[in-house]
């Protein structure tokens, strides 16, 4: 099936334009286009898509639609799709962070920022607690979260490092949990022996 | 040169950003401490910019941080340097890794950075607290106790807490109420 790689683009690029701040709302839009509109996929397809992409390093959105487009389109198809969705937030924040810039020496513009990030520091607060409650499972989480908050409050380790260390002390409990599993039918099995 | 630096810089950070946009929080406090090209504080304006402007929200912080770093072009380099990563990842995934990026090994690592990036946004969160309430905004300057954002912050939290309305409202209210109040 050839598809115009310009249509690609543009169909991605009008997702984009109607996803406002956040991962979430995009989703139904994606479902909207996508599987209603033009039956590229079911919504379980999606929806798999949409889940293996979460544990996926880069943004979701990105990997989203190079993901639906690569299989079904082939690569170009799948780079257009990427640049649909990096134009309208590119082509907005230019426009609005130049204006922002000339007027921010502005004491009417200072004002309204002070109060800004008094918000955005709230709203941070609140995205940090909903990140804790979903990923922080268990005392190793916990350790691992501590350890990070102090490691970049005190400005210690470069947060790569920290994402990194995070990654290999995962892959490591896996391991460890894995030789329990392991060891646990063998001691099953002992036990049974013996009775 | 700073052209240079800047791609290099979002590339990394395309690549490290995970969980959402506000993951990539922790890498532009790093770049503000480590180069003149923005404040710590302004990385809270690049949020609000970013939450009103349709599109990834990482995409938008990194085409805002970038505009302050080099102008329209530092805004195109970075952004672009942003989504790199994720187009060569989902190539590969696609075409070839698509067996492996379902395995428990993946599950590991991200049980592993889950929390690690909790820990790290956290860390974020008071670092704006402390700036929007000491009312810093930029090198140099004196640290002022700012009460009437401190009196904003202690009413606004519950209510972003229980209420979950757009990111927009917030920041609309902010900007309305530090004008009247002339925080």
């Amino acid at each position: 099936m050839k598809k115009n790689s310009l249509e690609i683009l543009w169909i991605f690029a009008r997702i984009s334009a109607a996803s406002f701040g956040g991962g979430y709302t995009v989703l139904p839009l994606m479902q909207h286009e996508l599987v209603d509109q033009r039956g590229w996929l079911t919504d379980q397809e999606l929806a798999d898509i949409y889940a293996l992409v979460q544990c996926q390093p880069g943004l979701i959105m990105i990997n989203c639609a190079v993901l639906i487009t690569v299989p079904r389109f082939g690569k170009a198809a799948g780079i257009c799709a990427a640049l649909g969705v990096m134009l309208p937030p590119l082509l907005v924040v230019l426009l609005v962070s130049s204006l922002l810039n000339n007027f921010a020496h502005l004491p009417a513009v200072q004002h309204a920022l002070a109060g800004i990030r008094v918000s955005v520091a709230a709203m941070v607060v609140h995205t940090a607690w909903r990140m804790i409650k979903s990923g922080v499972r268990g005392w190793s989480s916990l350790l691992l979260f501590f350890l990070s908050l102090l490691l970049l409050f005190l400005d210690l380790v470069n947060p790569i490092f920290i994402i990194l260390g995070s990654a290999l002390c995962g892959i490591l409990l896996g391991l460890r949990k894995q030789k329990g599993q392991n060891a646990a039918p063998a001691n099953a099995e002992k036990k049974e022996e013996e009775a | 040169m700073i052209y240079l630096l800047l791609f290099w810089e979002f590339l990394k950070i395309g690549l490290f950003t995970l969980g959402g946009g506000l993951a990539s929080l922790p890498f532009l406090y790093e770049l503000a401490g480590r180069y003149d090209w923005f404040t710590k504080a302004q990385v809270a304006d690049m949020v609000a910019v970013a939450e009103c402007t349709p599109g990834p929200l990482a995409i938008n912080m990194a085409t805002y941080a970038g505009v302050q770093a080099a102008g329209i072009p530092g805004g195109v380099l970075a952004t672009t340097a942003l989504i790199i990563p994720s187009i060569l990842i989902s190539l590969l995934v696609s075409t070839v890794l698509a067996h492996w990026a379902k395995g428990p090994v993946l599950q590991n690592i991200f049980s592993g950075i889950r929390p690690a990036v909790s820990g790290l946004l956290s860390s974020i969160a008071l670092s704006m607290v402390f700036l929007a309430i000491l009312g810093v905004n930029g090198p140099g300057q004196a640290i002022l106790f700012n009460y009437k954002a401190l009196i904003f912050f202690i009413l606004l939290l519950p209510a972003v807490f229980r209420l979950k309305k757009h990111p927009i409202v917030y920041v609309a209210l902010g900007a309305v109420v530090g004008l009247i109040f002339r925080f």
